[in-house]
């Protein structure tokens, strides 16, 4: 386990409560603090909330149980809501379909069901630690690393417009939403974080 | 000549015009008349074959020929087996005058030929336009709404599919979960907070239990897809003995195939014969050559009633003459044949004299191991 594992927050996401609470079983007994979630609001809330380090994600959940939609949507919405988290995909769903939106989505991860309880062990152990090292990468070498999906043959533009919000939105994450704290890790004037909030539409959460 | 002496010659003109006039409308009246019987007689082609092409397209096309049809033909193509209706003189086709059409597509698709006669004009030509086009109205919309309804029928079948595929992966994986656990409780406490919390589950876990146990059948997931070499004899007798049913096998190849599926499409087959047969033996022969195997299954009472429309209806999806049936199983038969080695099955006729029929599976390219 990677050093301050036993305080490491995981959410797991899944609509059947039997097998989610075994992975919760399982998953506590080696020292994690698990939330659980059934459906895809739930899980948004539960992000929101406790900010869990690790998501582990089913991708059909009602309504949709047998499509992707469900968990894509969480997905979705992480990109657009940066966290500090790694999501690992678990589902019974088409694994080369799930697979590929998972990942082109901002999945760390994708196990197919069944899996082997270790090697869902070990697929956390690996998300706690890159994110580990990650925060490392950020306080010793002033590098932040972002993950992006971008299109391609549009020329730079939308690409650096794309990096440039996804990188402002995580930095403001981690900074709680502090603008000034933002301007300084970013090297930029707070008027300059201003406009770019302005022209992302960036909203502060919870604000109007 | 004074104006008085036209007068007779001007009533006669008049006469005679009216006359003319009367026996024009009483010929457009009596072909009013005949489109409309055309017509009716399409409709109800159309309704006493309850809008089903296989049975429409050669009743219907006699009343094209009524309306000026010279050749006509229809090559229709159901659920891969291929039917061809033809009316009138086949050397019309390919004539400038023909028109041609495809409806439909994949599983059920209808090539069209339609050759008017020579020479057809005016009002005869409009009349024949109308009964044709009215025609074509009629098959294109059974087609599609046959097309509709097996897309629907598929849908259905893979919503099961994706049920069965969420329901029992989650399980399996609970099971596998569940068992990783018990692995390590190694003390009595740990053990206590295992059973504590899987007594925590027990709602959930009966709930789900009924939600599989609901739609559970009996197909087998594991196993589609890896080849073995196996005895076709042996499967044969196998799946016939689960089934109780007596079996006579000729002759046998050893041949890599996936199994399952092979067992499934048999299966599927027999129970064909024990559904619609009664108990009576099956009598299978099984023959290879550099083409591949070819296995025939017949019966001694399979005898007459096999023509191209049965042979095309057989393999049609939710048809079935039986009332307890669904009308799935040749059909799925025959995909369960082609994921098995590939190939195919077709009702055939063993004997025209006799009319015993069997089916046939053919897996091409298939050689003894």
């Amino acid at each position: 386990m990677v050093d301050g594992g036993n305080e490491a927050r995981i959410l797991l996401v899944d609509d059947d409560q039997a097998l989610r609470e075994m992975l919760a079983f399982g998953l506590e007994s080696e020292g994690y603090a698990v939330s659980q979630a059934g459906s895809r609001a739930e899980a948004i809330a539960l992000i929101e909330s406790d900010k869990p380090q690790v998501v582990v994600l089913d991708l059909g959940m009602p309504p949709h149980e047998h499509a992707l939609d469900e968990g894509l949507a969480v997905l979705r919405w992480l990109q657009a809501h940066p966290r500090v988290l790694k999501v690992v995909v678990l589902t019974g769903q088409d694994r080369q379909r799930s697979a590929f939106e998972a990942i082109k989505l901002g999945a760390f991860d994708y196990l197919a069901k069944p899996v082997a309880f270790d090697d869902l062990l070990k697929a956390v152990e690996r998300c706690l630690l890159f994110l580990e090292k990650e925060r490392q990468l950020v306080e010793e070498a002033c590098c932040q690393r972002v993950t992006l999906t971008l299109p391609l043959g549009q020329g730079v533009k939308p690409v650096r417009n794309l990096a440039e919000e996804q990188l402002l939105r995580q930095v403001l994450e981690e900074t709680d939403f502090n603008v000034h704290e933002t301007a300084r890790r970013l090297n930029m004037n707070r008027e300059n974080v201003y406009y770019l909030l302005k022209k992302y539409g960036i909203k502060r959460p919870g604000g109007a | 000549m004074t104006w008085v002496q036209w007068i007779p010659l001007f009533a006669s003109l008049l006469v005679a015009m009216g006359a003319g006039v009367m026996v024009g409308a009483y010929y457009m009246g009596r072909q009013a008349r005949r489109a409309v019987t055309l017509m009716d007689n399409l409709l109800l082609q159309a309704q006493a074959h309850e809008d089903d092409p296989l049975t429409f397209v050669p009743n219907s096309l006699q009343v094209l020929e009524q309306a000026g049809l010279a050749y006509g033909k229809v090559r229709l193509r159901w659920f891969g087996q291929v039917t061809v209706f033809e009316v009138g003189g086949a050397r019309l086709a390919g004539e400038p005058e023909c028109d041609t059409w495809v409806v439909g597509q994949g599983d059920i698709e209808a090539q069209i030929v339609l050759c008017p006669q020579k020479g057809l004009r005016g009002e005869q030509h409009v009349l024949y336009s109308m009964i044709q086009r009215l025609w074509m109205r009629l098959l294109s919309s059974q087609i599609n709404g046959r097309l509709a309804q097996l897309h629907l029928a598929e849908q259905q079948l893979r919503r099961y599919e994706l049920f069965y595929k969420h329901d029992l992966k989650n399980l399996a994986q609970f099971m596998n979960l569940l068992s990783a656990q018990l692995k390590q409780c190694e003390t009595a406490d740990k053990a206590l907070e295992l059973v504590t919390r899987l007594k925590k589950l027990l709602p959930a876990l009966e709930q789900r239990a009924d939600r599989i146990l609901k739609h559970l059948d009996h197909k087998q997931q594991s196993g589609w897809q890896a080849v073995e070499v196996v005895s076709l004899a042996d499967i044969v007798r196998m799946v016939a003995t689960s089934m109780d049913l007596p079996v006579a096998v000729d002759g046998d190849a050893q041949v890599p195939i996936v199994v399952r599926p092979m067992e499934q499409g048999l299966q599927n087959v027999l129970e064909n014969f024990r559904d619609h047969l009664g108990l009576g033996e099956v009598l299978v022969s099984i023959r290879s050559d550099e083409h591949g195997v070819r296995m025939v299954l017949t019966s001694l009472r399979m005898l007459g009633g096999l023509d191209d429309r049965k042979k095309a209806r057989m393999f049609e999806p939710f048809w079935t003459t039986s009332e307890s049936g669904m009308g799935l199983g040749l059909y799925i038969a025959r995909q369960s044949i082609q994921a098995a080695c590939g190939g195919t099955l077709d009702a055939i006729l063993l004997d025209a004299e006799t009319g015993q029929w069997g089916f046939e599976i053919r897996c091409p390219h298939l050689q003894m191991a």
